[in-house]
């Protein structure tokens, strides 16, 4: 179906093609003073243009952004992808009457990694750093932690999660609050692929010294692959999950993050 | 050979190297090379740009986010396949198209499934039920709306064959010999199905120029 006009004329037809060329610089200079000629005479076909040319720039004018967390689902798919794909390479070779069943078996265990990747917390660890982007996942937690249930929880309100023999390192949820925003948001998203250390250090001081009330650090006195990324949250409440290992920051800031005690609740 | 030695080929002088000034081609060859960082560069690169893209084909936000990660996984995943004799915009595109013609593919073999009619329950008469028009009218387009969903409204009515070489031009300004490498149609039939689609885009968007529901700022 063609929705140019049935009654437009052959001038015409041919002009279009000519403005829809001329928009991208692929017109000779014959073609182009003709066109000029025929739309000097001829309204609907300047119209055409004028149309054609405030659409290209509402079109290049909005532009909508992926969400934050673009990237860490990028490393996630990558992680996940490059797992399925071991797992296929590892795949005993079968013949006749035993492989249909291999296969099946290798599909349903898939699954069941795959299920373990989302429903695990502990295997949420991928690395905003480019550093680890592709690291090995650590250990499989052997103690699910059950995911906190943010839906009734309100902004500006401090939750808080024990991590205590699972297989995180330090796991904060920390509220929605304009007051913590750069604190919390721009130390990590600054620069995604590298995220400065520093000012991740410092937030894990600030939080060790509870000069952060709305933010506890909950340590279960163990050292874990160094992760800093922040969690999709529901309801305005965003959760960051913060993770810190020896070899990727200073010492001194990990005995003073790792070691630090229960902070008391400022309520 | 190593992939540190791969790495020292690409940096012969030892010396440290800016990896956000490197041009997408030398970054992906780093990637090859073990460099996986390298990588993040290019999705910090191109995430707008592949995501817009995708927005446009799809009109659905999370759909389009999902396809866009999609093809950089796969992209890094495959990235051994890679050469550059082409660019790297143009083949992370490649994926992208391919991934929606597929959801586009997916789309047609399971049509939804809508009865015109309902039953009013005693089994005796059918009436006809009205079908909600998604189109965007008038009283929606309210002054203020989100011109971004305006337009995404507008361009998914452009149909699909014709919508692919439209955005990549319009909104992606790829040439016309990138989009005939991403879509591998003949370059006449590039120029055709812009064409085509601008037709199709002008008599939607028109109207709401006429309206005043949507106005071009002219400095974007």
């Amino acid at each position: 179906m063609s929705f140019e006009s049935p009654s437009l004329n052959v001038a015409c037809r041919r002009a279009r093609t000519w403005i829809s060329r001329s928009m991208d610089d692929d017109l000779d200079e014959t073609s182009r003073l003709r066109l000029n000629d025929h739309i000097a005479s001829c309204a609907e076909c300047e119209r055409h243009q004028a149309v054609l040319q405030q659409g290209r720039t509402l079109l290049r004018g909005a532009e909508a952004e992926p969400s934050d967390n673009f990237e860490w689902k990028v490393q996630l798919g990558i992680q996940r992808a490059l797992r399925e794909r071991a797992a296929v390479e590892l795949e005993p070779r079968s013949t006749g009457f035993w492989r249909p069943a291999m296969s099946s078996a290798a599909a349903v265990a898939l699954l069941v990694v795959g299920a373990g990747w989302f429903f695990l917390p502990g295997q949420e660890s991928t690395s905003v750093g480019g550093a680890t982007f592709a690291d090995p996942m650590p250990r499989v937690a052997s103690t699910p932690v059950e995911q906190p249930d943010l839906s009734g929880a309100i902004p500006g309100t401090p939750i808080e999660i024990d991590a205590t023999g699972s297989d995180f390192g330090i796991r904060t949820v920390g509220s929605f609050d304009e007051r913590f925003r750069g604190d919390l948001y721009d130390p990590i998203r600054r620069d995604a692929s590298t995220p400065d250390v520093e000012a991740v250090s410092e937030l894990f001081r600030k939080m060790a010294r509870g000069t952060m009330p709305g933010l506890r650090p909950v340590a279960d006195g163990r050292r874990w692959p160094a992760h800093a990324r922040t969690m999709g949250g529901t309801r305005g409440v965003q959760v960051l999950n913060l993770q810190i290992h020896g070899s990727k920051m200073p010492s001194a800031v990990v005995d003073d993050t790792m070691a630090v005690p229960e902070t008391p609740d400022p309520r | 050979m190593g992939l540190a030695e791969k790495v020292t080929m690409l940096d012969p002088d030892r010396r440290p190297v800016d990896r956000t000034a490197l041009s997408d081609e030398d970054l992906m060859l780093r990637v090859q090379a073990g460099e996986k960082s390298c990588f993040d560069i290019l999705v910090t690169r191109y995430k707008t740009r592949l995501f817009n893209y995708l927005l446009r084909l799809v009109s659905d936000p999370d759909l389009a986010e999902e396809l866009a990660q999609d093809a950089f996984v796969r992209a890094y995943v495959n990235a051994d396949k890679y050469r550059t004799i082409a660019r790297f915009s143009t083949w992370l595109y490649t994926i992208a198209t391919n991934l929606v013609r597929n959801r586009y593919r997916q789309k047609k073999r399971r049509p939804p499934v809508l009865s015109l009619f309902f039953s009013r329950g005693d089994g005796e008469e059918e009436i006809a039920q009205d079908i909600a028009d998604d189109a965007p009218n008038p009283e929606e387009l309210a002054v203020g709306e989100d011109l971004e969903r305006l337009i995404r409204e507008v361009t998914e009515q452009i149909p699909e064959r014709y919508r692919i070489p439209f955005v990549l031009r319009e909104v992606n300004q790829l040439s016309y010999e990138e989009i005939r490498a991403v879509t591998g149609l003949k370059l006449g039939t590039v120029r055709s199905r812009i064409n085509r689609a601008r037709n199709h885009f002008r008599r939607l968007i028109e109207p709401m120029l006429e309206d005043g529901l949507i106005v071009p700022d002219n400095d974007a």
